[in-house]
């Protein structure tokens, strides 16, 4: 479970605590009961009939958010009049339509292969550089143990799977690599339906390892892929000695090893059943090898290997388990560096009767149950607790380039924002300069790039903050309004910027809102805009294409008095937050495969806000949302899995929405400046508020927009925000201390237009006719 | 000389069965096997950590199918056909 990261109570006067101008703690200003928001008069019984419907029509007509015809036209472009001068001011932007851009995509190039290759096991007593590699990775899984836990989300891994095949039947069928997919699944989450073999005295040590696999969808070139190579090979029979892991010796090259895992499946001679690869080892050869027959659980499957374990055994080495009696023959001296696996002599074959007693062991005896033992597949159905947590060492240390987050830290993905972070000690910072450009600064993990104050000059003239996602390790999609309100895209692909550093993608549309980005998985976006009717729109990228089309927009109904706040808990899975006309907060929801609870409508839950709705998910089917009331205090609500809460009534006098973070399951971080323009923190630990429930930790500053917000690691927390003199600051904690201090900021440079968040005021003139947007006045433009 | 691949499934009467590494063996979650060598050295080939057969120094071997183990203990060849091996092991 997390920890306490900032147990400071008792370490500051109680004062500390509260906000500038707050009323006593634990006193709201209103004197409102607990579970409820100030209310001026609105009915705000939940789920009232009718009230899920906050459109009151008008725009239901056309799909389509298109402004149609205006994409060569206006743009983005930043003419002459962007040339100003030194500092951030960039020159013209990218030609023509300005930030229009083309669709093409420009693909990944292949990631360099290097190294040597060589049976695993060999390397250790003929590689000094293996060994020692191995050496260090025991010391850091020693480490790591010892200390918290990491990630409590969900790691899934992509994987890519090689059937090189020398006879019809060995072509093993989709549905065979299917069916090893879903028993993976099943058996590293602990869900497999055969668990219930496990006697009592072993069930307290059944763990979930809350690893998670599926058919990558990218190849390592960007496109869209099915995860399966299929490769005809003259080779009868591949031994150990890794031929089928090079095409030059009759089997197929991996993808890049440190991004997927590789499983070749082909005929092996000799009766093996499949090998596998440590950590640590050459990268050209990692991943593993397995028996086609011995393979997913139909096809050529074969007794008594048809049950998919042998994949699972495999995997489980790939991610740094060993053999549960220690590999030392039949000896007792050898360990599989678990303590909760009993030591056991040798390896337990076809299917034990309980107990088998060695080494001591008795009276349970060996657990020949575990899926790293010997035994036939049906008798194989469990990992436990300190294998799991080897498994998350191998993750969270070596293994650490494999995209199992979709962003990092926490299990769900990563949220999208002016801030993001794709891998662990890594940020990428987007700001709008005095010339309304874009501009970008990154934290490679060892400096500030271009410079601690330098910036990126990345071209546009843009009517909103840029909003950027990141689906995956080193790939970057930045959104923006331009000058005529229609969305712009540029992406970073892990080598160039597309469409150009200083171009941009046209999609379309004529926004009231800025556009609010989530990621759900791999290759998938999900934008959503306001239109100038004030309903909700919607578009996305499903890998190859955008939806409903590159300049369309879906339509979602809605009267909104806030930009849409966006989360994605899971795969295929959208949660969508706007105010209503009320004030209230209003939900609808993607479940994958409708939107709930209509493709118009929306759930009403109640209360009466002063700031947009920022909600965040620490965890799979949990939400936390957070607003800001009309008594200008801090307000949580939550949905726990079954049912929303009340509103939490949290304090503070705040001047902003609130900024929330979670970089653990169970664990939120909240931010908001008060009116004395500090920032202000509170946290919630996993079982009680700090410092408490109404109150907040100072952190100092002058702010002058709301601070953004992102965590890389648990524990780890990057806080920017914007001084007076328009400069970006930084502090961060480090899981033990604010850094540079509790109230002390890191400057890096720029002049800063609006950090967070640009709110069209006006619409341009040369706005086109409606079209098929409802027009709107310049009053209703105005959204915060 | 050469290596063999333990074919348990044959096994009979205390006496280990062995085979040619082209032998159709039936799948198993692992094989130990032997190889001799020219010069007289046995390779023990055990469960390696990742499942490849991982060789070891097994000691000596000597043309009237006496074996020397390194690790203490003999063993001798009993039958010795181009295609299948036959060891007790004595230990």
């Amino acid at each position: 479970m997390p920890r306490k990261a900032n147990g400071r109570a008792g370490k500051h006067r109680d004062d500390d605590y509260r906000m500038p101008g707050d009323a006593a703690a634990g006193q709201g200003a209103n004197g409102q009961p607990e579970s409820g928001m100030p209310m001026t008069g609105m009915d705000s019984a939940p789920g009232s009939a009718g009230a899920g419907d906050m459109s009151s029509g008008g725009a239901a007509g056309g799909a389509g958010m298109s402004g149609g015809g205006q994409a060569g036209g206006a743009g983005m472009s930043g003419g002459a009049g962007a040339a100003g001068g030194a500092g951030m001011s960039g020159g013209g932007s990218a030609g023509g339509a300005g930030m229009s851009g083309t669709d093409g995509r420009i693909e990944n190039p292949t990631r360099r292969q290097c190294g040597v290759m060589d049976v695993h096991r060999r390397l250790l007593s003929t590689s000094p550089e293996y060994a020692a590699a191995r050496s260090a990775i025991e010391n850091a899984t020693s480490l790591y143990a010892a200390g918290p836990p990491r990630f409590t989300g969900i790691a899934r891994i992509p994987c890519v799977v090689h059937v090189v095949w020398n006879t019809a039947a060995q072509n093993i069928s989709q549905a065979q690599i299917d069916s090893q997919i879903d028993v993976l699944n099943r058996d590293f989450r602990a869900t497999n339906s055969d668990i219930g073999i496990v006697p009592a005295a072993f069930t307290g040590l059944i763990a979930d390892s809350r690893i998670e696999f599926h058919l990558a969808t990218v190849d390592p070139n960007g496109n869209p892929t099915s995860g399966v190579t299929r490769t005809q090979t003259s080779t009868a029979s591949f031994g150990t000695d890794d031929k089928v892991k090079k095409s030059s010796t009759g089997g197929i090259d991996p993808w890049a090893t440190d991004r997927y895992l590789n499983i070749w499946v082909c005929q092996l001679g000799g009766g093996l059943l499949g090998y596998a690869q440590f950590p640590g080892g050459p990268a050209n050869t990692d991943g593993v090898v397995i028996l086609h027959s011995g393979f997913g659980t139909n096809g050529t499957a074969a007794a008594p290997f048809d049950l998919g374990r042998t994949t699972t055994h495999e995997v489980g080495h790939y991610l740094n388990l060993f053999h549960i009696w220690g590999d030392d023959g039949s000896g007792c001296s050898g360990s599989d560096e678990c303590a909760d696996t009993p030591n056991a002599a040798g390896p337990n074959f076809g299917v034990p009767t309980f107990p088998h007693v060695t080494c001591s062991n008795g009276p349970n005896g060996d657990l020949f149950y575990d899926y790293m033992d010997y035994t036939d597949d049906r008798g194989m159905v469990m990992f436990t607790n300190d294998q799991a947590t080897r498994m998350e060492a191998c993750l969270d240390t070596v293994r650490t380039n494999l995209p199992v987050y979709a962003g990092a830290g926490a299990g769900t993905p990563e949220p999208a924002g002016s801030v993001v972070s794709w891998g662990a000690n890594r940020l990428d910072a987007f700001v709008l300069g005095t010339d309304l450009a874009m501009y970008h600064k990154w934290w490679d993990g060892a400096s500030w790039e271009p410079s601690v104050a330098g910036y990126e000059y990345m071209g546009g003239v843009c009517m909103s903050a840029p909003e950027v996602a990141s689906w995956s390790p080193d790939r970057l999609d930045a959104f923006v309004l331009g000058t005529d309100h229609a969305l712009y895209h540029k992406w970073w692909d892990g080598s160039d910027w597309g469409p150009s550093v200083t171009g941009y993608e046209y999609l379309g549309g004529v926004c009231m809102s800025p556009p609010q980005l989530a990621t759900w998985g791999p290759n998938r976006l999900d934008a959503f805009v306001l239109g100038t009717d004030r309903a909700l729109y919607h578009k996305w990228w499903d890998g190859s294409n955008w939806g409903p089309s590159v300049t369309g927009y879906e339509y979602l109904g809605g009267i909104c008095m806030s930009p849409p706040e966006v989360v994605a808990w899971g795969s295929d899975r959208l949660d969508v937050f706007v105010l209503g006309t009320d004030n209230a907060v209003y939900h609808k929801w993607w479940d994958g495969s409708n939107w709930g609870p209509s493709a118009t409508g929306y759930e009403y839950l109640g209360g009466v806000c002063a700031s947009p709705p920022r909600v965040v998910a620490w965890g799979e089917n949990r939400l936390d949302m957070f607003v800001i009331g009309t008594d200008s205090a801090l307000y949580h609500k939550w949905w726990d899995g079954s049912a929303w809460s009340g509103w939490e009534y949290m304090g503070g006098i705040c001047t902003t929405a609130p900024t929330v973070v979670s970089w653990d399951a169970n664990r939120l971080d909240v931010f908001v400046l008060g009116t004395d323009s500090a920032l202000y923190h509170k946290w919630w630990d996993g079982s009680a508020w700090g410092p408490s429930l109404t109150g907040y930790e100072y952190m100092g500053g002058l702010c002058t927009d709301e601070p953004r917000v992102v965590s890389w690691a648990a524990n780890r927390l990057d806080v920017f925000v914007t001084g007076t003199d328009k400069q970006l600051y930084h502090k961060w904690w480090d899981g033990s201390n604010w850094g540079p201090g509790v109230t002390g900021y890191e400057p890096l440079g720029g002049v800063i237009s609006d950090f967070r968040v640009t709110v069209p005021s006006a619409l341009p003139e040369s706005m086109p006719a409606s079209g098929t947007m409802p027009g709107a006045t310049m009053e209703q433009a105005v959204l915060r | 000389m050469g290596r063999w691949t333990h074919s348990f499934e044959e096994d009979h009467d205390g006496i280990s069965v062995y085979r040619r590494d082209d032998f159709a063996f039936p799948p198993a979650r692992g094989r130990r096997g032997v190889e001799f060598r020219p010069d007289g050295t046995l390779v023990e080939y055990a469960f390696g950590r990742g499942d490849a057969p991982e060789p070891r120094p097994g000691g000596h071997w000597s043309d009237d199918g006496l074996i020397t183990r390194s690790a203490g203990g003999t063993a001798r060849i009993v039958a010795a056909e181009p295609d299948r091996l036959e060891i007790i092991w004595q230990d």
